[in-house]
């Protein structure tokens, strides 16, 4: 069957057969950035030695659930925000759930389940990946308005995580500005949103008020970051 | 050969158990002379939150990013919080003051900073503080690192901050230098 799909695969067994090829060997595919050869996978850090490949970060997980306080019929969008460093090898960095209702009885959690898979490729650790939630739902004429802003970074050490994310509203500061932003449909919102919310450049002098809690859990998984010498984790392998 | 680098990746997460329904958080991560910022802001201040009386914390998470090269083991970073309170007419008083030790182990972790803030315990200060408005503040920062001596005040423990940290560290064992 033909792989349509990058091969990230470690390798097949015949290549365990011959010990004398070199590391380059001359077969390997080297306009494929992510084709490297199983030698450089056995040799031990060496910190003059700029590897050949990159390291990888997979980040999978859901978004699970989430209390607002007296609002219901959310949908949850997330952005992946990272530096210009890390490439997304695979998956979609953004996504938008169905507008979740919450159950008839007491409970004020809404579920929505929502799954997100990334790989990454980088070959440096700074500017890690965050993830953007917003939240929006359906104002009195049915118009969509993103309404909810929150954002967490994506764990650094492998394994599974979970975190609770707020979700804030900014908050206008004059009653007539509520006022019109509830009859345009248009509440108070972020111009430069990602920098603001992602980097948070600009968080003092805004205010807000607390929205709802959501849950996410991550998985993550790591590839090759020992092998620039980074340790992300104590527990030993 | 290369310089040890540490990454300090994750969010000042919550402030819980304070008194007032409206909150901001002013925090600076402080390092010793010997490790340099590579990139990254090492200060900021939160939102000002307002929150709703039954809700119990407030949720700032508010990222932080920072790249350090390392030269000594001595001036291990520390996060220093200022936790400021607004009051009805607009006015900012300290909520309280805390220092929380960053920890040295890669991985993930959560810490947890006590605040407290100066306060008069005599019935004198009280009644200053309740007829007047009048709240003290502290006048150097200094002594919230040092072990210097500290002048003898008094003061409460009000509320607490978590801080949500990842820490990743690369070729501190080249140095033969064992963090975890």
């Amino acid at each position: 069957m033909e792989r349509l799909e990058e091969d990230l695969s470690l390798g097949t067994s015949e290549e365990y057969k011959d010990d004398e090829k070199s590391i380059f060997s001359e077969d390997a595919n080297i306009d494929n950035p992510h084709e490297y050869s199983k030698h450089e996978n056995l040799q031990t850090y060496e910190p003059k030695r700029q590897p050949h490949s990159f390291f990888y970060l997979g980040v999978s997980g859901q978004i699970d659930s989430g209390e607002f306080n007296n609002r219901d019929g959310i949908a949850i969008k997330y952005d992946i925000v990272k530096g210009n460093r890390w490439k997304l090898v695979k998956g979609e960095e953004t996504g938008i759930s169905q507008h979740g209702f919450r159950n008839q009885g007491a409970s004020k959690r809404i579920v929505w389940n929502f799954p997100f898979e990334v790989i990454y490729s980088s070959t440096n650790v700074k500017e890690w990946p965050q993830i953007v939630l917003y939240g929006s739902g359906k104002d009195f004429r049915g118009r969509e308005v993103i309404e909810f802003y929150g954002s967490v970074h994506v764990p650094t050490a492998p394994g599974r995580h979970t975190r609770y994310v707020r979700l804030f509203q900014p908050v206008t500061s004059s009653i007539f500005g509520k006022f019109l932003g509830w009859i345009k449909g248009n509440p108070a919102s972020y111009k430069d949103a990602p920098n603001l919310i992602a980097k948070g450049e600009g968080r003092e002098v805004t205010r807000v008020q607390s929205g709802g809690l959501i849950k996410i859990t991550f998985q993550i998984t790591q590839r090759n970051l020992e092998k620039y010498g980074y340790k992300t984790t104590s527990s030993d392998d | 050969m290369a310089t040890p680098q540490l990454h300090l990746i994750g969010e000042i997460k919550s402030a819980k158990n304070f008194e007032s329904n409206r909150l901001f958080c002013k925090w600076e991560f402080k390092y010793g002379k010997h490790l340099t910022v590579i990139d990254g802001n090492t200060e900021g201040e939160t939102f000002e939150e307002e929150k709703p009386d039954k809700e119990t914390a407030f949720y700032f998470d508010h990222p932080f990013d920072i790249h350090f090269k390392v030269e000594s083991m001595r001036g291990w970073p520390k996060v220093v919080v200022e936790v400021w309170e607004v009051a009805d007419d607009g006015k900012y008083f300290i909520a309280g003051y805390g220092t929380g030790t960053i920890p040295c182990s890669p991985g993930s972790h959560n810490i947890e900073i006590k605040c407290w803030r100066p306060k008069d315990q005599t019935w004198y200060g009280y009644l200053r503080e309740s007829l007047l408005g009048v709240r003290s503040e502290l006048a150097t920062k200094e002594m919230l690192l040092s072990s210097m001596e500290r002048n003898l005040f008094e003061s409460e423990t009000t509320g607490s901050i978590t801080v949500d940290i990842g820490i990743i560290a690369k070729d501190f064992e080249l140095y033969g230098i064992k963090l975890s």
